[in-house]
Protein backbone atom coordinates (compact mmCIF):
# COMPACT_ATOMS: atom_id res chain seq x y z
CA UNK A 1 0.00 0.00 0.00
CA UNK A 2 1.31 3.43 -0.85
CA UNK A 3 2.72 5.22 2.12
CA UNK A 4 2.54 8.92 2.20
CA UNK A 5 5.72 10.37 3.46
CA UNK A 6 5.39 12.38 6.59
CA UNK A 7 6.81 15.71 5.76
CA UNK A 8 8.07 18.53 7.80
CA UNK A 9 5.79 21.44 8.22
CA UNK A 10 5.67 23.25 4.94
CA UNK A 11 5.91 26.96 4.74
CA UNK A 12 4.65 29.03 1.89
CA UNK A 13 3.99 26.05 -0.29
CA UNK A 14 0.23 25.87 -0.32
CA UNK A 15 0.23 23.98 -3.60
CA UNK A 16 2.61 21.35 -2.21
CA UNK A 17 0.47 21.04 0.91
CA UNK A 18 -2.65 20.67 -1.16
CA UNK A 19 -1.08 17.91 -3.22
CA UNK A 20 0.11 16.09 -0.10
CA UNK A 21 -3.44 16.25 1.26
CA UNK A 22 -4.94 14.99 -1.99
CA UNK A 23 -2.42 12.16 -2.18
CA UNK A 24 -3.26 11.09 1.37
CA UNK A 25 -6.99 11.39 0.69
CA UNK A 26 -6.60 9.19 -2.37
CA UNK A 27 -4.85 6.54 -0.28
CA UNK A 28 -7.58 6.57 2.37
CA UNK A 29 -10.38 6.61 -0.20
CA UNK A 30 -8.84 3.61 -1.98
CA UNK A 31 -8.55 1.66 1.25
CA UNK A 32 -11.69 2.58 3.13
CA UNK A 33 -13.98 4.44 0.76
CA UNK A 34 -15.61 7.77 1.53
CA UNK A 35 -17.08 6.41 4.79
CA UNK A 36 -13.60 5.92 6.21
CA UNK A 37 -12.36 9.38 5.29
CA UNK A 38 -12.13 12.40 7.58
CA UNK A 39 -10.24 15.65 7.05
CA UNK A 40 -8.31 15.08 10.27
CA UNK A 41 -7.38 11.50 9.36
CA UNK A 42 -6.14 12.70 6.00
CA UNK A 43 -4.17 15.54 7.61
CA UNK A 44 -2.47 13.06 9.90
CA UNK A 45 -1.50 10.75 7.05
CA UNK A 46 -0.27 13.70 4.99
CA UNK A 47 1.79 15.02 7.90
CA UNK A 48 0.00 18.33 7.71
CA UNK A 49 -1.51 19.96 10.73
CA UNK A 50 -5.23 19.78 11.07
CA UNK A 51 -5.86 23.50 10.96
CA UNK A 52 -3.95 23.77 7.71
CA UNK A 53 -5.91 20.89 6.19
CA UNK A 54 -9.19 22.58 7.16
CA UNK A 55 -8.01 25.78 5.50
CA UNK A 56 -7.72 23.84 2.27
CA UNK A 57 -10.84 21.73 2.67
CA UNK A 58 -13.46 22.92 5.03
CA UNK A 59 -15.69 19.91 4.64
CA UNK A 60 -15.10 16.24 4.07
CA UNK A 61 -17.31 16.50 0.96
CA UNK A 62 -15.02 19.19 -0.49
CA UNK A 63 -12.04 16.96 0.04
CA UNK A 64 -13.67 13.92 -1.54
CA UNK A 65 -14.78 16.01 -4.53
CA UNK A 66 -11.32 17.56 -4.96
CA UNK A 67 -9.66 14.15 -4.75
CA UNK A 68 -11.91 12.59 -7.37
CA UNK A 69 -11.51 15.61 -9.64
CA UNK A 70 -7.79 15.22 -9.28
CA UNK A 71 -8.02 11.50 -10.17
CA UNK A 72 -10.08 12.48 -13.21
CA UNK A 73 -7.44 14.91 -14.42
CA UNK A 74 -4.72 12.30 -13.90
CA UNK A 75 -6.81 9.89 -15.91
CA UNK A 76 -7.27 12.49 -18.63
CA UNK A 77 -3.56 13.13 -18.79
CA UNK A 78 -2.65 9.44 -18.83
CA UNK A 79 -5.16 8.44 -21.47
CA UNK A 80 -5.70 11.36 -23.80
CA UNK A 81 -2.17 12.02 -24.87
CA UNK A 82 -3.61 12.91 -28.25
CA UNK A 83 -7.04 13.61 -29.56
CA UNK A 84 -9.05 10.54 -30.37
CA UNK A 85 -11.01 12.23 -33.07
CA UNK A 86 -9.60 14.45 -35.81
CA UNK A 87 -9.31 18.05 -34.62
CA UNK A 88 -12.01 19.38 -36.89
CA UNK A 89 -14.55 16.71 -37.54
CA UNK A 90 -16.22 17.40 -40.83
CA UNK A 91 -18.93 15.25 -42.27
CA UNK A 92 -17.62 14.91 -45.79
CA UNK A 93 -13.95 14.46 -45.06
CA UNK A 94 -12.78 10.92 -45.54
CA UNK A 95 -11.67 9.31 -42.33
CA UNK A 96 -8.05 8.31 -42.11
CA UNK A 97 -8.48 4.72 -40.98
CA UNK A 98 -4.92 4.00 -40.05
CA UNK A 99 -4.83 7.05 -37.94
CA UNK A 100 -8.18 6.40 -36.31
CA UNK A 101 -7.41 2.76 -35.60
CA UNK A 102 -4.06 3.50 -34.08
CA UNK A 103 -5.59 6.18 -31.87
CA UNK A 104 -8.35 3.84 -30.76
CA UNK A 105 -5.88 1.03 -30.08
CA UNK A 106 -3.54 3.11 -27.98
CA UNK A 107 -6.42 4.83 -26.23
CA UNK A 108 -7.94 1.48 -25.18
CA UNK A 109 -4.62 0.20 -23.99
CA UNK A 110 -3.80 3.28 -21.95
CA UNK A 111 -7.22 3.30 -20.33
CA UNK A 112 -7.05 -0.43 -19.55
CA UNK A 113 -3.60 0.04 -18.02
CA UNK A 114 -4.67 3.01 -15.95
CA UNK A 115 -7.65 1.08 -14.60
CA UNK A 116 -5.40 -1.87 -13.81
CA UNK A 117 -2.85 0.32 -12.03
CA UNK A 118 -5.47 2.21 -10.00
CA UNK A 119 -8.20 -0.36 -9.38
CA UNK A 120 -9.80 0.92 -6.18
CA UNK A 121 -9.70 4.64 -6.74
CA UNK A 122 -10.68 4.04 -10.37
CA UNK A 123 -13.84 2.27 -9.30
CA UNK A 124 -14.67 4.91 -6.72
CA UNK A 125 -14.20 7.57 -9.38
CA UNK A 126 -16.47 5.65 -11.75
CA UNK A 127 -19.32 5.28 -9.22
CA UNK A 128 -19.02 8.93 -8.41
CA UNK A 129 -19.12 10.06 -12.00
CA UNK A 130 -22.11 7.84 -12.77
CA UNK A 131 -24.02 9.26 -9.80
CA UNK A 132 -23.31 12.91 -10.50
CA UNK A 133 -26.26 15.02 -11.59
CA UNK A 134 -24.09 16.35 -14.37
CA UNK A 135 -21.30 13.92 -15.23
CA UNK A 136 -20.01 16.28 -17.89
CA UNK A 137 -18.56 18.39 -15.11
CA UNK A 138 -16.01 15.62 -14.79
CA UNK A 139 -13.06 16.43 -17.05
CA UNK A 140 -12.37 12.87 -18.13
CA UNK A 141 -15.98 11.88 -18.73
CA UNK A 142 -16.56 15.07 -20.70
CA UNK A 143 -13.60 14.38 -22.95
CA UNK A 144 -14.48 10.73 -23.38
CA UNK A 145 -18.12 11.38 -24.29
CA UNK A 146 -17.02 14.21 -26.56
CA UNK A 147 -14.66 11.91 -28.44
CA UNK A 148 -17.38 9.35 -29.04
CA UNK A 149 -19.69 12.12 -30.22
CA UNK A 150 -17.03 13.41 -32.59
CA UNK A 151 -16.54 9.94 -33.97
CA UNK A 152 -20.27 9.62 -34.60
CA UNK A 153 -20.62 13.12 -36.04
CA UNK A 154 -17.46 12.79 -38.08
CA UNK A 155 -19.14 10.06 -40.08
CA UNK A 156 -17.03 7.13 -38.91
CA UNK A 157 -19.58 5.93 -36.38
CA UNK A 158 -22.54 3.68 -36.94
CA UNK A 159 -26.03 5.04 -36.96
CA UNK A 160 -28.22 5.10 -33.89
CA UNK A 161 -25.52 4.99 -31.24
CA UNK A 162 -26.69 6.14 -27.83
CA UNK A 163 -23.48 7.86 -26.77
CA UNK A 164 -24.30 8.09 -23.08
CA UNK A 165 -25.28 4.46 -22.71
CA UNK A 166 -22.27 3.35 -24.72
CA UNK A 167 -19.92 5.52 -22.65
CA UNK A 168 -21.28 4.14 -19.36
CA UNK A 169 -21.08 0.59 -20.65
CA UNK A 170 -17.50 0.88 -21.87
CA UNK A 171 -16.20 2.75 -18.83
CA UNK A 172 -17.86 0.23 -16.52
CA UNK A 173 -16.12 -2.58 -18.35
CA UNK A 174 -12.71 -0.89 -18.13
CA UNK A 175 -12.99 -0.30 -14.40
CA UNK A 176 -14.57 -3.62 -13.41
CA UNK A 177 -12.16 -5.76 -15.41
CA UNK A 178 -9.39 -5.26 -12.79
CA UNK A 179 -11.69 -6.80 -10.17
CA UNK A 180 -11.88 -9.96 -12.25
CA UNK A 181 -8.16 -9.82 -12.98
CA UNK A 182 -7.30 -9.39 -9.30
CA UNK A 183 -8.23 -12.98 -8.63
CA UNK A 184 -6.63 -14.30 -11.80
CA UNK A 185 -3.32 -12.56 -12.19
CA UNK A 186 -0.91 -12.06 -9.37
CA UNK A 187 2.20 -10.78 -11.10
CA UNK A 188 2.64 -7.38 -12.63
CA UNK A 189 3.38 -9.01 -15.95
CA UNK A 190 0.24 -11.10 -15.83
CA UNK A 191 -1.83 -8.01 -15.06
CA UNK A 192 -0.31 -6.15 -17.96
CA UNK A 193 -1.13 -9.03 -20.25
CA UNK A 194 -4.72 -8.98 -18.98
CA UNK A 195 -4.94 -5.23 -19.63
CA UNK A 196 -3.80 -5.88 -23.19
CA UNK A 197 -6.38 -8.60 -23.63
CA UNK A 198 -9.12 -6.32 -22.46
CA UNK A 199 -7.98 -3.47 -24.68
CA UNK A 200 -7.96 -5.82 -27.66
CA UNK A 201 -11.53 -6.94 -26.96
CA UNK A 202 -12.74 -3.35 -26.58
CA UNK A 203 -11.07 -2.51 -29.85
CA UNK A 204 -12.66 -5.50 -31.55
CA UNK A 205 -16.07 -4.69 -30.13
CA UNK A 206 -15.78 -1.03 -31.10
CA UNK A 207 -14.51 -1.77 -34.55
CA UNK A 208 -17.62 -3.80 -35.32
CA UNK A 209 -20.15 -2.31 -32.98
CA UNK A 210 -19.27 1.36 -33.02
CA UNK A 211 -17.37 2.13 -36.18
CA UNK A 212 -19.20 2.07 -39.49
CA UNK A 213 -19.22 -1.11 -41.52
CA UNK A 214 -17.33 0.11 -44.59
CA UNK A 215 -14.27 0.89 -42.54
CA UNK A 216 -14.05 -2.69 -41.25
CA UNK A 217 -11.84 -4.23 -43.86
CA UNK A 218 -9.15 -1.63 -43.44
CA UNK A 219 -9.39 -1.76 -39.67
CA UNK A 220 -9.19 -5.54 -39.73
CA UNK A 221 -5.97 -5.58 -41.66
CA UNK A 222 -4.59 -2.84 -39.46
CA UNK A 223 -5.42 -4.90 -36.38
CA UNK A 224 -3.87 -8.05 -37.74
CA UNK A 225 -0.69 -6.16 -38.36
CA UNK A 226 -0.48 -4.27 -35.12
CA UNK A 227 -2.11 -6.57 -32.63
CA UNK A 228 -1.24 -10.12 -33.62
CA UNK A 229 -2.81 -11.52 -30.45
CA UNK A 230 -6.05 -9.66 -30.79
CA UNK B 1 -38.02 0.37 -5.34
CA UNK B 2 -37.16 -3.24 -5.22
CA UNK B 3 -39.93 -5.49 -4.56
CA UNK B 4 -39.52 -8.72 -6.21
CA UNK B 5 -38.50 -9.81 -2.75
CA UNK B 6 -40.68 -12.17 -0.81
CA UNK B 7 -43.07 -10.34 1.46
CA UNK B 8 -42.06 -9.95 5.07
CA UNK B 9 -42.55 -13.14 7.03
CA UNK B 10 -45.68 -13.18 9.12
CA UNK B 11 -45.06 -13.38 12.81
CA UNK B 12 -47.54 -15.45 14.77
CA UNK B 13 -49.43 -13.66 17.50
CA UNK B 14 -47.40 -15.12 20.32
CA UNK B 15 -44.21 -13.87 18.69
CA UNK B 16 -42.78 -17.31 18.41
CA UNK B 17 -42.85 -19.68 15.61
CA UNK B 18 -42.19 -23.27 15.07
CA UNK B 19 -41.35 -23.98 11.59
CA UNK B 20 -38.84 -25.85 9.63
CA UNK B 21 -35.27 -24.59 9.50
CA UNK B 22 -35.50 -24.18 5.73
CA UNK B 23 -38.32 -21.65 6.06
CA UNK B 24 -36.45 -19.78 8.78
CA UNK B 25 -33.40 -19.64 6.57
CA UNK B 26 -35.51 -18.22 3.74
CA UNK B 27 -36.92 -15.57 6.07
CA UNK B 28 -33.46 -14.53 7.16
CA UNK B 29 -32.22 -14.33 3.59
CA UNK B 30 -35.24 -12.34 2.51
CA UNK B 31 -34.62 -9.88 5.35
CA UNK B 32 -30.95 -9.66 4.34
CA UNK B 33 -31.98 -8.75 0.79
CA UNK B 34 -34.27 -6.04 2.08
CA UNK B 35 -31.45 -4.54 4.15
CA UNK B 36 -28.89 -4.82 1.36
CA UNK B 37 -31.30 -3.35 -1.16
CA UNK B 38 -31.97 -0.29 0.94
CA UNK B 39 -28.63 0.34 2.66
CA UNK B 40 -26.02 -1.72 0.87
CA UNK B 41 -23.46 -3.97 2.56
CA UNK B 42 -22.49 -1.28 5.08
CA UNK B 43 -25.93 -1.40 6.65
CA UNK B 44 -25.91 -5.16 7.05
CA UNK B 45 -25.53 -6.77 10.44
CA UNK B 46 -26.77 -10.16 11.60
CA UNK B 47 -28.70 -8.68 14.48
CA UNK B 48 -30.51 -6.18 12.27
CA UNK B 49 -31.39 -8.94 9.84
CA UNK B 50 -32.56 -11.24 12.64
CA UNK B 51 -34.75 -8.48 14.01
CA UNK B 52 -36.30 -7.74 10.63
CA UNK B 53 -36.87 -11.44 9.99
CA UNK B 54 -38.53 -11.81 13.39
CA UNK B 55 -36.19 -14.56 14.51
CA UNK B 56 -33.99 -14.41 17.53
CA UNK B 57 -30.34 -13.67 17.17
CA UNK B 58 -29.19 -17.06 18.31
CA UNK B 59 -31.29 -18.71 15.63
CA UNK B 60 -29.92 -16.39 12.97
CA UNK B 61 -26.36 -17.21 14.03
CA UNK B 62 -27.12 -20.90 13.69
CA UNK B 63 -27.91 -20.31 10.04
CA UNK B 64 -25.28 -17.73 9.22
CA UNK B 65 -22.27 -17.43 11.42
CA UNK B 66 -20.99 -14.19 9.96
CA UNK B 67 -22.21 -11.31 7.90
CA UNK B 68 -19.97 -12.55 5.08
CA UNK B 69 -21.91 -15.83 5.05
CA UNK B 70 -25.07 -13.81 4.68
CA UNK B 71 -23.61 -11.81 1.79
CA UNK B 72 -22.37 -15.00 0.12
CA UNK B 73 -25.83 -16.56 0.40
CA UNK B 74 -27.41 -13.42 -1.06
CA UNK B 75 -24.95 -13.39 -3.95
CA UNK B 76 -25.87 -16.99 -4.63
CA UNK B 77 -29.58 -16.11 -4.55
CA UNK B 78 -29.06 -13.29 -7.10
CA UNK B 79 -27.08 -15.59 -9.33
CA UNK B 80 -29.73 -18.30 -9.26
CA UNK B 81 -32.52 -15.82 -9.87
CA UNK B 82 -30.70 -14.46 -12.90
CA UNK B 83 -30.03 -17.95 -14.16
CA UNK B 84 -33.67 -18.99 -13.85
CA UNK B 85 -34.92 -15.86 -15.54
CA UNK B 86 -32.50 -15.77 -18.44
CA UNK B 87 -31.87 -19.44 -19.03
CA UNK B 88 -35.12 -21.15 -18.02
CA UNK B 89 -34.21 -24.32 -19.87
CA UNK B 90 -31.08 -26.14 -18.79
CA UNK B 91 -28.43 -26.64 -21.45
CA UNK B 92 -28.43 -24.80 -24.74
CA UNK B 93 -30.31 -26.73 -27.37
CA UNK B 94 -31.76 -24.11 -29.64
CA UNK B 95 -29.68 -22.89 -32.56
CA UNK B 96 -27.99 -19.54 -31.96
CA UNK B 97 -30.13 -17.64 -34.45
CA UNK B 98 -33.28 -18.65 -32.60
CA UNK B 99 -32.17 -17.64 -29.17
CA UNK B 100 -34.39 -15.07 -27.54
CA UNK B 101 -31.59 -12.52 -27.42
CA UNK B 102 -33.63 -9.36 -27.04
CA UNK B 103 -35.74 -11.03 -24.35
CA UNK B 104 -32.60 -11.96 -22.43
CA UNK B 105 -31.27 -8.40 -22.75
CA UNK B 106 -34.56 -7.02 -21.46
CA UNK B 107 -34.67 -9.39 -18.51
CA UNK B 108 -31.16 -8.44 -17.45
CA UNK B 109 -31.65 -4.68 -17.83
CA UNK B 110 -34.94 -4.87 -15.93
CA UNK B 111 -33.49 -6.95 -13.13
CA UNK B 112 -30.52 -4.59 -12.78
CA UNK B 113 -32.70 -1.47 -12.69
CA UNK B 114 -35.18 -3.01 -10.24
CA UNK B 115 -32.46 -4.38 -7.96
CA UNK B 116 -29.62 -1.88 -8.21
CA UNK B 117 -27.85 -2.66 -4.95
CA UNK B 118 -28.30 -6.43 -5.09
CA UNK B 119 -27.17 -6.51 -8.68
CA UNK B 120 -24.02 -4.54 -7.94
CA UNK B 121 -23.21 -6.63 -4.89
CA UNK B 122 -23.55 -9.74 -6.99
CA UNK B 123 -21.38 -8.32 -9.80
CA UNK B 124 -18.62 -7.21 -7.51
CA UNK B 125 -18.53 -10.28 -5.29
CA UNK B 126 -18.67 -12.57 -8.29
CA UNK B 127 -15.83 -10.79 -10.12
CA UNK B 128 -13.71 -10.67 -6.98
CA UNK B 129 -14.25 -14.33 -6.12
CA UNK B 130 -11.31 -16.67 -6.20
CA UNK B 131 -13.06 -18.62 -8.89
CA UNK B 132 -15.81 -16.67 -10.69
CA UNK B 133 -16.41 -19.74 -12.83
CA UNK B 134 -18.20 -21.20 -9.80
CA UNK B 135 -20.94 -18.62 -10.04
CA UNK B 136 -23.83 -20.43 -11.76
CA UNK B 137 -25.12 -17.46 -13.72
CA UNK B 138 -21.75 -16.13 -14.78
CA UNK B 139 -20.70 -19.59 -15.88
CA UNK B 140 -23.81 -20.05 -17.99
CA UNK B 141 -23.58 -16.55 -19.41
CA UNK B 142 -19.99 -17.02 -20.46
CA UNK B 143 -20.65 -20.46 -21.92
CA UNK B 144 -23.45 -19.01 -23.96
CA UNK B 145 -21.17 -16.21 -25.20
CA UNK B 146 -18.53 -18.79 -26.08
CA UNK B 147 -21.04 -20.95 -27.93
CA UNK B 148 -22.14 -17.97 -29.96
CA UNK B 149 -18.52 -16.97 -30.59
CA UNK B 150 -17.83 -20.41 -32.05
CA UNK B 151 -20.63 -20.30 -34.57
CA UNK B 152 -20.26 -18.52 -37.87
CA UNK B 153 -23.10 -16.23 -36.87
CA UNK B 154 -20.71 -14.15 -34.83
CA UNK B 155 -17.70 -12.00 -35.51
CA UNK B 156 -14.24 -13.55 -35.35
CA UNK B 157 -11.80 -13.24 -32.52
CA UNK B 158 -14.21 -12.63 -29.65
CA UNK B 159 -12.67 -12.85 -26.18
CA UNK B 160 -15.68 -14.32 -24.36
CA UNK B 161 -14.33 -13.62 -20.91
CA UNK B 162 -13.52 -9.96 -21.49
CA UNK B 163 -16.74 -9.47 -23.44
CA UNK B 164 -18.83 -11.05 -20.66
CA UNK B 165 -17.30 -8.70 -18.10
CA UNK B 166 -17.96 -5.64 -20.30
CA UNK B 167 -21.58 -6.59 -20.88
CA UNK B 168 -22.36 -7.49 -17.28
CA UNK B 169 -20.57 -4.44 -15.90
CA UNK B 170 -22.65 -2.32 -18.26
CA UNK B 171 -25.95 -3.84 -17.16
CA UNK B 172 -25.24 -3.58 -13.46
CA UNK B 173 -23.69 -0.10 -13.37
CA UNK B 174 -26.26 1.54 -15.60
CA UNK B 175 -28.70 1.75 -12.63
CA UNK B 176 -26.26 4.06 -10.84
CA UNK B 177 -26.62 6.45 -13.75
CA UNK B 178 -30.37 5.93 -13.91
CA UNK B 179 -30.90 6.60 -10.23
CA UNK B 180 -29.00 9.89 -10.37
CA UNK B 181 -31.06 11.15 -13.29
CA UNK B 182 -34.55 9.80 -13.14
CA UNK B 183 -37.20 11.57 -11.11
CA UNK B 184 -40.22 9.61 -12.19
CA UNK B 185 -41.07 6.04 -13.01
CA UNK B 186 -41.45 7.19 -16.60
CA UNK B 187 -37.90 8.55 -16.70
CA UNK B 188 -36.70 5.28 -15.33
CA UNK B 189 -38.59 3.27 -17.90
CA UNK B 190 -37.23 5.48 -20.64
CA UNK B 191 -33.65 4.96 -19.48
CA UNK B 192 -34.22 1.24 -19.10
CA UNK B 193 -35.43 1.18 -22.68
CA UNK B 194 -32.35 3.09 -23.83
CA UNK B 195 -30.05 0.46 -22.31
CA UNK B 196 -32.05 -2.38 -23.90
CA UNK B 197 -31.75 -0.73 -27.26
CA UNK B 198 -28.07 0.21 -27.09
CA UNK B 199 -27.14 -3.23 -25.81
CA UNK B 200 -29.07 -4.83 -28.66
CA UNK B 201 -27.40 -2.50 -31.15
CA UNK B 202 -23.94 -3.18 -29.81
CA UNK B 203 -24.47 -6.95 -29.69
CA UNK B 204 -26.01 -7.09 -33.12
CA UNK B 205 -23.17 -5.19 -34.74
CA UNK B 206 -20.23 -5.78 -32.44
CA UNK B 207 -20.71 -9.42 -31.55
CA UNK B 208 -23.11 -11.11 -33.94
CA UNK B 209 -23.28 -10.94 -37.67
CA UNK B 210 -26.27 -8.69 -38.15
CA UNK B 211 -27.27 -10.31 -41.44
CA UNK B 212 -27.93 -13.60 -39.65
CA UNK B 213 -30.47 -11.95 -37.35
CA UNK B 214 -32.86 -9.98 -39.55
CA UNK B 215 -35.62 -9.99 -36.91
CA UNK B 216 -33.30 -8.24 -34.44
CA UNK B 217 -32.21 -5.70 -37.03
CA UNK B 218 -35.87 -5.01 -37.72
CA UNK B 219 -36.56 -4.56 -34.01
CA UNK B 220 -33.67 -2.14 -33.78
CA UNK B 221 -34.74 -0.18 -36.84
CA UNK B 222 -38.24 0.19 -35.46
CA UNK B 223 -37.21 1.45 -32.05
CA UNK B 224 -36.41 5.07 -31.41
CA UNK B 225 -32.83 5.95 -30.63
CA UNK B 226 -32.43 7.50 -27.18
Amino acid sequence: MARVETRQRRRRDPEGTRLAILEAAKTILSQDGAEGLSVSGVAKLAGVNRGTAYQHFELKEDLVRATLDWVSSQLLEAVFTEDLAPPEPAVEVEVDIDDMASRMASFSLRLAEFAMDHPDIGRIWLYDVLSRPNPREDVFYERFAHSVEDLVRGGAGQEGIDVEVLAVLMLSGFFLWPVWVGSHARSKRARKAMAQRFAAEVLRLSMHGVVRADTHAQLQSYLREKLPDA
Amino acid sequence: MVFILASAPETPANGRRRRNPQATREDILSAARTVLASDGPDGLSLSRVAHLAGVNRGTAYQHFETRDDLIAATVDWVSRSLLEKTFPKPGGGEPAEQRPIFEAISILVDFAVENPELGRIWLFEMLAAENPGDDPFFQRFMESTEELAQTDLSEDGIDAEALSVIILAGYFLWPVWVRARSRTAKDRENMTQRMRREMLRLMLHGVMRAEAFPHLQKLLDESEPG
